[in-house]
């Protein structure tokens, strides 16, 4: 009897967040013997410091949003499929916009999205307040997309993993990989795919397929295999609203928001532009609420900066400044695994066979876990007809870059989150 | 016998915590994320003591041991007007 | 208003005599004395009772009474949050117990 049984596994998940649960959930559900491997615990990097949309107002029209539309079905569907709560509510989310030329692009993104198969409309200026008493009398309208949803992604990540356990999932939180090899053929001439073992603060472990979920921290993790992976961590600061009186029931984002994420020139004051600072307003389960957000690159510095976290709350005033007198009790920052065409990897590595990455989501892990998770299921089991088109997500697409990786600058000091 | 509430703020009770730390053997800030206790309007100066001897209580390991919770700035709740630059009338 | 306020102690003996100074809270006139907490002059007159647990509408009053816990928080002239264990009475000043929120509206399909 081998005596290492519990260590070995078909499959390894490294990276117990968002991206990583929903793989294992799949993959475990699809009947693998699969295990996670997590430094921290469950969710205890980025995917407790985030929001928690399931959004398609903020995708691009085209693959993008094919890909929200289908991880939104999945998602109603784990409401039923999971045992716990992660406080899913479909309310729909809203853009607000500032000016004329802000409406006129609404428009034409209403337009594009709707002929895209999406359920956006235009809202005027009576409906903008009839979302909220506390919004800015001057807003113009905005846009609102029918089938986003609101979850807690800790709370998500718990129940992936929950329900995964009852399909075999082992899981070992603290154990932080530190090395990983890719063992000869000759080892195990049985197999027929090489064996990777994988070196961890809590022992050894051996898989024949491994998946990297490891969000920012992912391009450590290529690094072990001599792979480069260009992902590079997106600072964001949330503040948290306490419960005074409800605000608004969906979640809110100014039309800027977009500019913000996909890059272009926005109308507004240096230290707006500076911080990357766009509204965002989240009502949560609980009642408080979360303002966002921030972009910055600055590697893995998680410290709050009280100057963004400023920046942030005029912003909100801006848009909400009848919410002058609520208190704001708590911040908190995580990192957005970044990479440049805005779209994460999902895919097999050609250079390791075997060897997968599921990261770089940027600020959509939250929305896209679910068809990500799927799909390196998918993937694993070698199927053909996956559940999305793989092309724009294969790893390939960066061949020749230098990533803005691990191996970069000095920005890579591994600051604890 | 009523409830022994240990979070004032989000009103979590000792049997909460004690179930959950027994089923999830988990850390406090795990343990706060999946309970709420520590996660509310005092930022948890009220509970947390409580809730780092009851781990370890059950666990038998020293608080210090692993990650504290951690303190965020503000400190203290602050208005989003003063956040935001306001002068305060 | 019923006064549970100590006049005459045993061992530190008599309060000084200070002027009363009015306020309201929750509409309802009150008393205090000049020094007083807005905590300690509502205690004084038997109220205890200063906001809910804003989702559960479970009573919540004074705790620690330093400041530190925010159990006691009340709004003063408007302003949300301020602790009636620190903010000392002013006269005419209007104190609101804190209310619980209300229910979560069902938002009507409609977007």
């Amino acid at each position: 009897m081998n005596i290492q049984a519990e260590r070995h596994a078909q499959v390894a998940v490294i990276g117990g967040g968002i991206i990583g649960c929903a793989a294992a959930y799949y993959i475990a559900r699809s009947g693998l013997d699969c295990i996670l491997l997590e430094k921290g615990d469950i969710a205890s990097g980025t995917s407790s410091r985030c929001e928690g949309n399931i959004s398609a107002v903020d995708k691009d029209p085209g693959f993008d949003s094919q890909m929200s539309m289908i991880s939104q079905q999945l998602a109603r569907e784990l409401t039923k499929e999971l045992d716990l709560s992660f406080e899913y509510n479909a309310k729909g989310s809203l853009l607000v916009c500032e000016t004329e030329t802000e409406m006129a692009a609404a428009t034409q993104w209403v337009d594009r999205q709707n002929a895209a198969g999406l359920s956006f409309r235009m809202l005027d200026r009576a409906d903008i307040r009839q979302e909220s008493p506390y919004f800015a009398d001057d807003l113009l309208g905005g846009l609102a997309c029918a089938t986003d949803a609101l979850i807690n992604p800790y709370l998500f990540c718990y129940a992936l993993i929950d329900k995964a356990q009852q399909h075999g999932l082992r899981v070992y939180p603290r154990a932080g990989v530190t090395a990983i090899a890719r063992l000869s053929a000759a080892r195990s001439p049985s197999a027929r795919v090489p064996d990777f073992r994988i070196e961890t603060t809590a022992g050894t472990f051996t898989a024949r397929q491994v998946v990297n979920a490891a969000g920012v921290w992912a391009p450590f993790i290529g690094q072990m295999l001599g792979i480069s992976i260009p992902i590079t961590p997106r600072k964001g600061h949330i503040i948290v609203g306490a419960r005074q009186q409800p605000v608004i029931e969906r979640n809110v984002m100014e039309f800027g928001y977009l500019i913000n994420k996909f890059g272009g020139t926005r109308q507004v004051d240096p230290d707006t532009e500076k911080h990357g600072v766009a509204l965002v307003l989240e009502p949560v389960e609980s009642r408080n609420f979360l303002i966002g957000s921030s972009r910055q690159f600055v590697g893995y510095d998680s410290r709050i900066d009280l100057q963004v976290v400023q920046t942030m709350a005029r912003r909100a005033l801006r848009f909400f400044p009848k919410l002058a007198d609520f208190n704001l009790i708590r911040t908190y920052t995580g990192m957005r695994p970044w990479t440049a065409d805005h779209l994460p990897i999902v895919s097999a590595v050609d250079e390791v066979p075997g060897f997968y990455i599921a990261a770089g989501h940027e600020g959509d892990g939250i929305s896209l876990a679910t068809v990500t998770g799927k799909l390196i299921a998918q993937m694993l089991h070698g199927q053909a007809d996956t559940i999305i088109p793989t092309a724009p997500l294969r790893y390939d697409r960066f061949a020749g870059q230098a990533g803005k990786g691990a191996e970069s600058d000095g920005q890579a000091d591994r600051v604890q989150v | 016998m009523d409830k022994l509430i240990v979070c004032r703020c989000e009103e979590v009770d000792l049997d909460t915590l004690v179930e959950h730390a027994r089923q999830y053997d988990c850390s406090a800030r795990e343990l706060k994320l999946r309970t709420r206790a520590g996660m509310g309007y005092c930022g948890g100066r009220t509970c947390r003591t409580s809730i780092d001897a009851l781990l370890c209580h059950l666990t038998g390991s020293a608080a210090g041991d692993e990650l504290p919770l951690k303190v965020q700035p503000p400190v203290r709740p602050v208005s989003l007007s003063t956040l935001g630059g306001r002068l305060e009338s | 208003m019923s006064n549970m306020r100590i006049v005459d102690h045993p061992i530190l003996g008599k309060l000084e005599e200070r002027p009363a100074v009015s306020f309201t809270f929750d509409g309802r006139p009150c008393e205090g004395v000049a020094g007083d907490t807005i905590a300690s002059a509502l205690l004084a007159g038997g109220i205890r009772m200063l906001r809910v647990q804003e989702v559960t509408g479970t009573p919540r009053g004074l705790y620690c009474n330093i400041g530190h816990c925010c159990e006691c928080r009340v709004t003063v002239d408007g302003k949300p949050g301020v602790r009636a264990c620190l903010a000392e009475i002013q006269p005419g000043m209007i104190v609101e117990s804190g209310k619980p929120l209300p229910q979560r509206k069902e938002l009507a399909p409609h977007a």
